[in-house]
């Protein structure tokens, strides 16, 4: 009985979304499109792969969306410049790491609020974007959302940031920073720990993650734009928190991270499954959202 | 010959806010044991400048012989003075041997975390200092008490040549105490010096090098091993003031007589199984319980911290179980500490702070009107002069803003700590004739002190904390 409980209380997060993902794809079973749910599943397992470190770190991020808007917006306008693809790509990656690396050296030296701080550099970035690059039409020459090497690429590189970050967390020093910026930020000031280059280092790091899904936003719609992906930001908070990312006391791990993309991808489908109104999608992202901060919250206070 | 690892000369220290330390002439030899005591906050003040918030206002410092200005924390610790509290930083979320090493000054070059390594050593040290824990055990579990001795072993792996211990031996309880023992026992065979700054002296075997006690803001006697140790034992258990004080019977001072014999307010704590009174006061009475700081402290957070489970009052008769200041403030109960005016808003103006808990009692139902706030400040309650009011500066004189917002809201129960002990002469008279004229519309004041001198003058009955 100890057996069962201990092994309960360390897996019931990882327990509770395989047994919504059954229940979900017995429902939809009969209208569920594969590939629909491989690309929507890559998509949403890297954002929230990204979101998932930052949030460890007790980062709730506001802002991933729209930086992820203004790199596809800069992507393409590099390759409608006449830059190499190759050179474009660069370009989004590096810019990806450097607004996630100016984000988390904000929040470590402002020391405001994070969640304020990016939800205003949500504002800015959508603001910028939408100035400097809205609707831009980049020349790539085929369709790549309908094609399947494309999505495969996609998913080794999921599979691939998924085994660099779960080495990054559980064999390196800024793993073990993670955790402890996120269970006590003055904690970890105290202790001589130069926490704002840490937290600097971190986002940098989630941007990179993040630079990914502009990467492919960049070719399955042929361009930029200030709104695009905006779709994405609730679902991807709703998800880390379905994999039981604790963003109050720097808990969770990659796994419960990847079964609650899973499920949350499903989640989506439920309301085209069931032939309700796209709202009612809305409903549950934020019910879910509303759910896991009271549960944190009264973690936290214990 | 002890090796000397910092001379203190002449040395003034000042805190903002609080008094300074006079005059203070120390030696700190290598493996020395030296103890901090007194009934001020002198100590506290010499602990927060081993933590780098102190300022050296007067005075020399020498670190091996050289002279030395210390700046901030980071000083003293390149200097091997690591301070240890209650509140040394532990994190649940490492295990042992990660709590001493990762929380530290880390080169962030390094990326690849040897865990085996960081395990082997780890063992090594608690080994080294006889301590019971595994080194990669997960650590939620253990005692305030536990974190304290692995922040220690921490402090020693970064260098430490001095360990300043602030007010850890309550964290000790019992058998634990014995811990503590053999691991400053061990340490000072290491020729660590330790620096306990408390004021429970019992825990060492055999006793300190030296004791400091402090009164009146500078050092009144350095007591060693050799001379004097009972009156080390009878001043820290009693108080510096406590044992030549004859406490008074009650007097009548508040110029009113008692119109109760019985007890009008009783502070109980639920302990082996039934309610214990811990203090109880008549109606218009001023009380001052004495106490160590810890004891004060301790009072302060059981009143704060209570549910209806561990303490409750019992004011005229009625039993009032709270869960917060809220409702205690519903029975007119008011508490106010020195020092932590959280309570004080300031973005109002200063008669509006004195006004704010009375305004549901004088408000009309679409607002408050200037002119009632004329009335009671000026004319009738307070007699005041609202250009004295908004003098006041919110910052140093946030206390005189709550004893006039307490004197408004005419609470039945007044409950000040710490007051009388940081006040100059001025404001203590100053105050004194306040707490009268609120005794004497039949409040009950309840004053938490550590210091009787004062409190004699100001209060009717003394009662020492059990």
């Amino acid at each position: 009985m100890k057996t069962v409980r201990s092994f309960y209380d360390k897996y019931h997060m990882e327990i509770g979304n395989i047994v919504l993902i059954l229940v979900l794809a017995i429902v939809l079973f009969p209208r569920l499109s594969a590939d629909y749910v491989l690309h929507q599943f890559v998509i949403i397992v890297l954002l929230t792969m990204g979101l998932s470190l930052e949030m460890l770190s007790g980062v709730l991020d506001f802002a991933f969306m729209a930086e992820i808007a203004m790199t596809t917006c800069l992507g393409g306008l590099c390759l409608r410049a006449g830059f190499p693809v190759w050179v474009s790509l660069t370009v989004m990656i590096l810019a990806q790491m450097l607004f996630g690396m100016a984000k988390g050296l904000l929040i470590g030296k402002i020391r405001v609020n994070p969640i304020l701080l990016t939800f205003i550099l949500q504002q800015i970035y959508q603001g910028i974007a939408a100035v400097f690059g809205d609707a831009i039409q980049a020349p790539i020459p085929r369709d790549y959302y309908g094609s399947y090497m494309f999505w495969m690429i996609f998913s080794g590189i999921a599979v691939v940031i998924y085994v660099f970050l779960q080495l990054l967390l559980t064999h390196t020093y800024y793993g073990k920073y993670v955790r402890m910026l996120g269970e006590n930020e003055t904690s970890v000031k105290n202790s001589g720990i130069r926490f704002d280059i840490c937290r600097m280092i971190i986002c940098g790091i989630s941007g990179i993650v993040f630079a990914q899904v502009a990467l492919i936003f960049l070719f399955i719609t042929n361009g930029g734009s200030a709104g695009i992906g905006r779709r994405y930001l609730y679902p991807v908070i709703a998800a880390a928190c379905l994999g039981g990312i604790n963003f109050l006391k720097g808990k969770g791990n990659l796994r419960g991270t990847v079964l609650g993309s899973l499920s949350m991808v499903l989640l989506l489908n439920l309301s085209a499954g069931l032939s309700l109104y796209s709202y009612f999608s809305y409903i549950w992202e934020i019910a879910i959202l509303v759910i896991a901060v009271v549960i944190f919250a009264r973690e936290s206070k214990n | 010959m002890r090796h000397e690892i910092i001379r203190m000369e002449h040395v003034n220290i000042s805190r903002p806010g609080r008094h300074e330390i006079e005059d203070l002439n120390l030696i700190i030899c290598r493996g020395y044991s030296m103890g901090v005591a007194g009934v001020e906050n002198s100590k506290e003040i010499l602990a927060d400048f081993f933590e780098g918030k102190g300022t050296l206002a007067r005075g020399r410092i020498y670190l091996d012989g050289q002279p030395w200005k210390p700046e901030g924390k980071r000083d003293f610790e390149d200097a091997g003075i690591f301070v240890i509290s209650k509140d040394t930083v532990y994190m649940d979320s490492l295990d042992v041997s990660e709590n001493l090493f990762l929380l530290r000054r880390n080169s962030l070059r390094k990326i690849r975390l040897n865990e085996k390594a960081l395990h082997i050593q780890g063992r090594a040290l608690l080994e080294k200092y006889d301590l019971p824990y595994a080194a990669d055990e997960h650590s939620s579990h253990l005692k305030n008490g536990d974190r304290i001795l692995i922040g220690m072993v921490r402090a020693i792996t970064q260098g430490a040549r001095i360990l300043v211990l602030r007010e850890i031996v309550s964290c000790f309880p019992g058998e634990e105490r014995r811990k503590l023992r053999q691991f400053v026992n061990r340490l000072k065979q290491d020729g660590i010096t330790v620096i306990s700054i408390d004021n429970r002296a019992d825990f060492t075997d055999p006793f300190f090098d030296e004791v400091i006690l402090f009164r009146h803001h500078t050092i009144y006697k350095k007591i060693c091993q050799s001379e004097d140790t009972w009156m080390i034992d009878e001043i820290l258990k009693r108080g510096l003031e406590a044992a030549d004080t004859t406490i008074p019977e009650v007097r009548d001072a508040s110029g009113k007589p008692q119109r109760k014999p019985v007890d009008f307010f009783v502070w109980e704590t639920f302990r082996d199984g039934s309610w214990q009174p811990q203090i109880s006061m008549r109606a218009g009475e001023i009380l001052a319980a004495l106490g160590t700081p810890g004891q004060v402290d301790g009072v302060w957070s059981d009143i704060l911290r209570s549910n209806a489970m561990q303490s409750r009052f019992e004011l005229d008769g009625e039993i009032i179980a709270y869960k917060n200041i809220q409702e205690l403030m519903k029975h007119r109960i008011a508490l106010m500490e020195y020092g932590n005016h959280t309570e004080i808003c300031e973005n109002l103006t200063n008669e509006e702070n004195i006004l704010l808990p009375t305004y549901p009692r004088i408000c009309s139902a679409f607002g408050f009107y200037q002119k009632q706030q004329k009335y009671i400040l000026e004319d009738n309650f307070l007699g005041l002069d609202r250009r004295d009011i908004e003098l006041l500066n919110p910052e140093t004189e946030a206390w005189k803003i709550g004893i006039y917002r307490y004197k408004l809201f005419h609470p039945r129960v007044l409950i000040l700590k710490n007051m009388l002990q940081n006040l100059n002469v001025r404001e203590v008279a100053w105050l004194k004739r306040e707490l009268r004229e609120i005794v004497g519309r039949g409040s009950s004041v309840l004053l938490l002190e550590n210091e009787s001198k004062v409190c004699v003058d100001v209060a009717d009955r003394l009662e020492v904390i059990a």
